[in-house]
């Protein structure tokens, strides 16, 4: 078989799944009364506190119950919750699985021209550069230039990270890609050198001392945030319907302060507005 | 559901890039992976006492043991005791000159023995017993008859499931993106981050595996073609 | 130094992942039940070279095998909804989540397997055919009779290690929230900060599960040792 013939045959084979999948839409009109509605959410379970499953393998944490809380003002819809990982909640999304994507998503340009973003957040997400507590040497951002840092595939911060480095072509920061890490390696490779620093919020870090550190500070934020973002739920593009429905019931939750208890109650403080 | 081709062609180029990394984290255990394997099926086959009882036990409790908490427990081994072992030994590499995608290529070799000596091993089966005792009988001692008759009998019979452990272990390598080595399948979803377009991302890395995976193909069905000379085939 | 290891989590872990054991073995169960019957259709197929279907069994055979499970996954799960849905207007997509996982290994299994019998079958030597025409068996006769057992015994050790490898593979199916015993490992690290007691454990259930189905083998293998 020639290369080109064989060639042929592969794209051939891709283009057809492809637009197989492209060119269909599931628009699903679930309704099982005749007035209630049901929302599929997709949240993932294996970020805790947000989502995670507990003990008996129920879905729990701060996703769940904010959104628990937004359905009690929602008489008009059932949420019913699934669980994916964190793209194919997206993935989902676009397919018409799901209705709702919550996984402390954070919004840019280029993700608003594929998903319609909540005009409402509901969880503030600042990260910091985060090193060893032994570390003296990085105090900033710019000091990680020539360093290794931890990073996901996916997450905001390796965006973040990338972004600078579009500006320091000379000396850029090294990026690690580590999916589906666990917290353990993270811990002991930060403070046996493997890699100079990770990026995440403070909260996230003082869960990490807190289950590590056998009462001390193995890591510590260091130097200014390197991005004030918040978090907002996700929808397929083109429903604004439910938007609206959503953004109204999270401004009231965060108006009777229902939000913000639910944050102390979940994450361990009023993260809500600000930090 | 929508699929934006500009995203597509930005992760398939990503994905291009880190194919280096693909390709050392295949190649370098398919070889040891043969050679271990052929030689371990070898004491298999013949019985060698000792040796023989103790490699089956301990291939079958290796091959128990899934590729992501072996690769976990090698990578927290070495991270949290290298530095003491290197000052025990008094050199002077500190972890953050190793690279980390020999513990990768380590846990891939290892698991890749197994696999192939199985495949190796179920074809020695296939060579009839009366063509050990023809070698015998003509004088060859064991080596040489394994050399000369035996070993390319089992060749063009181990071939087709030896290509399905080569094409196993190329997928199989993307499974050391969890202790932060970027190969293809994570390369590829690394421009996600920024348009969390991930179906694109991983179509991209399926592409570009697929098309590996056709080479090795093409390159199994010509020497299979060879080999076929030497037996005649079933239909 | 970080406290990795600690065997009062081990044992309260444990129930915990047992309870989707039958998860994981459902998903093994039907894989290999139609994966099995479709991997010996697919490799006669190609044995005899049938036209049209042959060329679309290679084709099968080479992106199931080439291609990232993930990404067989992800086309069975949204793939599969929209092509019925154009084709047949049904509309799938409320199935069972795990059924698209059942799809995709026995797809997925269909294809590799074949290779294994496919190899299997054509290391039997054409002598011991011709054998069983000459006195008088039927194609399907031979088949059965001489071919069939042979065969068996070289596939038996590749066939266990596919076997054993679909086992842990299973644990694709956690990126579509179906939990299987890996997936409940992870959950219990994240949920718990300590994941590797849950991990060991997996790893122990795994070897025993490894050891029973190799000990299967082997006895399978003694019995059809004709000759050696």
């Amino acid at each position: 078989m020639k290369i080109s013939k064989i060639l042929t045959v592969v794209m051939m084979s891709l283009v057809s799944i492809i637009l197989i999948t492209a060119c269909g839409t599931s628009n699903e009109t679930k309704t099982s009364d005749a007035n209630v509605k049901t929302i599929i959410v997709g949240t993932g379970n294996n970020y805790e506190p947000y989502c995670y499953l507990d003990k008996d393998g129920n879905l729990s944490g701060y996703e769940y119950e904010v959104l628990k809380a937004v359905n009690e003002l929602l008489p008009q819809y059932k949420f019913e919750f699934q669980t994916y990982d964190f793209a194919n909640v997206l993935i989902s999304l676009d397919a018409g699985k799901i209705d709702i994507g919550a996984h402390q998503y954070e919004s840019n340009d280029e993700r608003q021209k594929k998903y319609l973003f909540g005009q409402e957040s509901y969880t503030t997400y600042t990260t910091y550069v985060t090193v060893a507590a032994t570390n003296e040497t990085v105090h900033s951002l710019s000091d990680l230039q020539g360093k290794k840092v931890k990073t996901a595939t996916g997450s905001n911060a390796t965006y973040l990270l990338e972004k600078f480095n579009e500006t320091h072509k000379d000396n850029p920061i090294i990026l690690a890609y580590a999916d589906n890490s666990t917290d353990e390696e993270t811990v002991v490779g930060l403070t046996n050198g493997v890699w100079d620093a990770v990026i995440e919020t403070k909260r996230d870090t003082d869960k990490l001392n807190k289950a590590y550190g056998n009462g001390q500070t193995v890591l510590k934020a260091v130097g200014e945030p390197v991005a004030t973002s918040k978090t907002y739920f996700v929808f397929a593009k083109g429903n604004t319907e439910l938007q609206a429905a959503v953004d109204g019931a999270l401004k009231k939750l965060k108006e009777s302060g229902k939000l913000a208890e639910i944050s102390t109650k979940v994450i361990g403080g009023n993260y809500t507005e600000s930090e | 559901m929508g699929f934006n081709s500009i995203y597509f062609y930005d992760s398939l180029r990503s994905g291009i890039q880190y194919l280096p990394n693909t390709f050392q984290l295949t190649f370098i255990p398919i070889v040891i992976a043969l050679i271990l394997g052929t030689v371990i099926a070898v004491i298999r086959v013949y019985r060698i006492p000792f040796l023989a009882p103790l490699l089956v036990v301990l291939i079958t409790l290796y091959q128990g043991i899934p590729l992501v908490v072996a690769l976990m427990i090698y990578h927290l081994l070495f991270i949290a005791e290298f530095n003491d072992f290197a000052a025990a030994l008094h050199l002077d590499t500190s972890m953050a000159d190793i690279n980390l995608i020999w513990i990768g290529i380590f846990a891939l070799s290892l698991q890749a023995t197994c696999y192939m000596e199985e495949s190796i091993k179920g074809a020695f089966f296939s060579v009839d017993k009366g063509q050990y005792e023809a070698g015998y009988s003509v004088g060859l001692t064991k080596l040489q008859t394994l050399r000369r008759i035996i070993i390319p009998q089992v060749i063009p019979v181990a071939l087709p499931m030896l290509t399905n452990n080569i094409v196993g272990a190329i997928k199989g390598s993307s499974i050391v993106m969890v202790i932060g080595i970027t190969e293809v399948l994570a390369g590829s979803v690394i421009p996600s981050s920024k348009t969390y377009a991930f179906f694109e991302g991983y179509i991209a890395a399926a592409l570009i595996y697929w098309i590996f995976t056709i080479l090795v193909e093409k390159i199994a069905a010509r020497i299979e073609k060879r080999g076929d000379k030497y037996r005649r085939n079933l239909v | 130094m970080v406290d990795l290891f600690d065997w009062k989590r081990f044992f309260t872990n444990i129930p915990q992942i047992v309870a989707y054991l039958p998860v994981t073995l459902k998903i093994v169960f039907y894989a290999t039940l139609f994966g099995v019957i479709l991997a010996l259709l697919v490799a006669v197929i190609r044995i005899k070279k049938i036209p049209i279907l042959h060329q679309a069994a290679g084709i099968y055979v080479s992106f199931m095998r080439g291609t990232p499970m993930l990404v067989q996954l992800l086309v069975v799960f949204y793939g599969i909804p929209i092509l019925m849905q154009q084709l047949f207007n049904i509309n799938v997509n409320r199935w069972d989540k795990i059924i698209f996982v059942y799809i995709t290994y026995i797809l997925n299994q269909g294809a590799f397997l074949s290779e294994i019998f496919r190899c299997s079958i054509l290391a039997v030597p054409t002598g011991q055919l011709e054998a069983a025409y000459s006195v008088g068996l039927t194609q399907f006769q031979a088949f059965r009779r001489i071919i069939l057992p042979q065969a068996v015994r070289v596939a038996v050790p590749s066939f266990g290690s596919d076997f054993i490898g679909l086992f842990q593979n299973t644990s694709l199916a956690f990126l579509i929230g179906v939990v299987d015993i890996m997936g409940r490992a992870k959950t219990i690290g994240t949920a718990t900060k300590h994941v590797l007691e849950a991990y060991v454990f997996i790893a122990i259930l795994f070897i025993i599960i490894s050891l029973l189905v190799k000990g299967a083998f082997y006895l399978l293998d003694k019995k059809l040792a004709y000759g050696r």
